[in-house]
């Protein structure tokens, strides 16, 4: 009997060692990999040569060597000076030398044409030419792309810059959504946290037990509620209403994201605010009545700093929904990565850079927007560092 | 000793707990004979997604052995996946960027897709030129007595970055990544249809075969979004709508699915509410 106790406690002792094991692994994994990936555009470049698309060719020479039928890139030594293109176009064989000096600043002039196929180059995104040539038949063009290498990203000009041009300028600052997501965090939480502490004072210490009880279970129905309802709710009912109120050309902004976020944090600040309000012991309350103080008093200078500590974990949990909203924000903001200057302009989140443009993103795109997602980890670790060390000042006396 | 073999036991249970998600990956290799029932995992823009939800849901009534697997998660994304042989298909509503050209994919062109630009039904104006579209979506334009309309801002709407409409829009008006700071972006077509539908002020752009009568299509240059205006040319927003797949990759019941697709059968389909281009 005791053999059989021990065996399976031994079972579950080690059944819990490897669950904490993998659970540690996968997640050390993960991290990893956010991380990897979004360490990728400030370390190396897009790719180490540079690549050559041939399309509608059938036969290309490229520096001498000749490729035929190829349809993925080919790969150009990165010191090269010069291009040499040999292919045959309707008919005629043509050889297209084409310069390429690094040493320019604009990177569009580090390519040079022959003149007279000035017109049939373009310069269609940053560090990419094409030559496009009519071919025998209509819609059958033959084009060459040339694809540089984009260098390292500069990290500063990620943190710092102003400008997010994914797609063809392939700039990449992201500082107007970090400055977006302090401002309607910031805001929420101005909005968001008196109003859940007034209401929870009210359901905790006013009202009668049973209806606190109803209360309380509805609060906790809106805490669980999907952030889409409450974004599709703001899309309908808010953003319309700001744009009436404001006479703003759209009502996708700014104040309708603090006004979808406030609202979204309530239910969590004012249903963890009332429990620990409830856990305060009675004989706290009885002291203080039994002195002379009023109930009001007594809910204010007794119980509310009695139970600030629980307080406060309810406003960080609230803080991080609010910061790591997306959904609710994607619909009712506006998502314009522009500095706001005024309330009714319309933002751009950090989140909703990420979740907006990930299944678009591609190459350095996406790996830019794991980039964004570090950013966010790191903003939220300042932010919980912060307000533990809060907490700790704030809780001395007790 | 007793204890080793619990532990055993408890790294066992785990394992087994896990080999059915391990073992997943193993299945999809066994290459089926055209007479077994067999999956075609299709996956790529939101705009094309509609329209091969039409063509799977016909070509399956007719192969009932035959499921297709179609997810809308982006045209970049459809592109990543095909070229990765995650999905046998590739959707994407613009055409390939040249580092994506590289892939070395066979691409078919199954539609044509005209993108209409929309705004609220009470909206007067009834035409915009190419310039005034660029003008609006630049920032140059901000109010609508500007071009022809009741005095009142212009609230601009648009797509999100990397998006195919996006792409195909701003290439064809010639803004390329200079939207107007301000602008509202959504992902997707029914945000940007929801938005124009929900503001008097609002302008953005949809995929034809996503119109509804919630907003207005405006004529550009005078000529009407229709399909029989983008097979005549004179329309000139227009995009194709492309499926890739590689060469080692694709199986004989993917590549029958879209010889149906691109046979009179299957562009008939298409003739619903895009261009076909045959």
């Amino acid at each position: 009997m005791k053999n059989t106790r021990l065996a399976t406690d031994t079972f579950f002792r080690y059944l819990i060692r490897f669950v904490s094991l993998f659970s540690v692994l996968a997640l050390a994994a993960m991290l990893l990999f956010v991380f990897v990936q979004g360490a990728e555009p400030f370390l190396t470049p897009t790719s180490d040569s540079i690549r050559l698309v041939a399309q509608n060719i059938p036969a290309i020479t490229v520096n001498g060597t000749e490729y035929v039928n190829h349809s993925t890139f080919i790969p150009v030594d990165l010191d090269s000076t010069e291009l040499r293109l040999e292919f045959v176009n309707r008919g005629q064989p043509l050889v297209i030398p084409v310069q390429i000096n690094n040493e320019v600043e604009k990177v569009e002039d580090r390519l040079s044409f022959p003149a007279e196929y000035a017109g049939a180059t373009t310069y269609p995104e940053a560090y990419t030419w094409m030559l496009k040539l009519p071919g025998t038949i209509v819609g059958l063009e033959q084009s060459v792309t040339i694809l540089f290498p984009e260098p390292p990203y500069n990290f500063f000009s990620f943190l710092g810059g102003q400008a997010w041009r994914p797609t063809h300028l392939k700039l990449y600052g992201i500082l107007t959504m970090i400055v977006a997501t302090i401002i309607s965090t910031f805001g929420a939480v101005l909005i968001g946290v008196p109003l859940a502490l007034l209401a929870a004072v009210l359901i905790g210490e006013f009202m009668p037990r049973r209806l606190a009880a109803i209360v309380r279970s509805g609060i906790d129905l809106l805490a669980g509620i999907p952030s889409v309802v409450y974004g599709f709710f703001g899309l309908m009912i808010i953003v319309p209403l700001v744009q009436r109120m404001f006479d703003a050309p759209s009502g996708s902004s700014l104040i309708s994201a603090i006004f979808i976020l406030s609202v979204m944090v309530l239910p969590t600040i004012v249903a963890i605010t009332i429990t620990s309000l409830q856990a305060v012991p009675r004989s706290w309350r009885e002291a203080s009545l039994a002195v002379g103080a009023s109930k009001m008093q007594t809910a204010w200078r007794v119980v509310f700093p009695a139970a600030r500590s629980g307080i406060l974990a309810g406003i960080i949990l609230g803080v991080s929904r609010a910061i790591g909203e997306t959904m609710a924000v994607i619909l009712v903001a506006g998502n314009s990565p522009q500095f706001p200057t005024a309330f009714t302009d319309s933002v751009r989140t950090l989140t909703a850079t990420i979740a907006l443009e990930m299944g678009y993103a591609q190459g350095r795109h996406s790996q830019m927007l794991f980039s964004v997602g570090i950013v966010l980890f790191i903003m939220i670790l300042i932010l919980n560092t912060i307000v533990l060390r809060l907490k700790k000042h704030l809780t001395k006396g007790l | 000793m007793k204890k080793y073999i619990a532990a055993a036991l408890a790294l066992a249970f785990l394992v087994f707990a896990a080999a059915p998600v391990l073992a997943n990956g193993e299945k999809e290799g066994t290459a089926a004979a055209p007479a077994q029932a067999y999956t075609i995992e299709v996956s790529g823009s939101t705009s094309v997604y509609p329209l091969m939800e039409k063509l799977a849901a016909a070509y399956t009534a007719a192969n009932p052995l035959i499921t297709i697997n179609a997810n809308g998660t982006g045209s970049s994304d459809g592109i990543k996946a095909a070229n990765e042989r995650t999905s046998e298909l590739g959707m994407s509503s613009r055409n390939l960027k040249p580092a994506e050209k590289g892939y070395g994919m066979t691409e078919v062109i199954i539609a044509v897709d005209a993108i209409a630009a929309v705004v609220h039904p009470s909206n007067p104006v009834a035409n915009l030129t190419l310039e005034q579209i660029k003008g609006i979506y630049t920032g140059a334009i901000t109010d609508w007595s500007q071009v022809g309309g009741k005095a009142g801002p212009i609230a601009v709407v648009s797509r999100e970055p990397g998006s195919g409409t996006r792409g195909a829009f701003e290439e064809i008006v010639g803004f390329q990544d200079k939207l107007v700071l301000g602008a509202a972006e959504f992902d997707g077509t029914g945000g940007v249809r929801a938005s124009v539908a929900g503001n008097p002020n609002a302008i953005g752009y949809i995929s034809l075969g996503s119109m509804t009568a919630e907003v207005k299509a405006v004529k550009v240059e005078g000529v009407e979004a229709t399909a029989a205006n983008v097979v005549n040319g004179s329309f000139k927003i227009a995009r194709p709508f492309v499926v890739m797949y590689h060469n080692d990759k694709i199986s004989p019941q993917g590549k029958a699915f879209l010889d149906w697709a691109m046979s009179a059968e299957g562009q008939a389909i298409v003739k619903t509410s895009w261009v076909p281009v045959k």
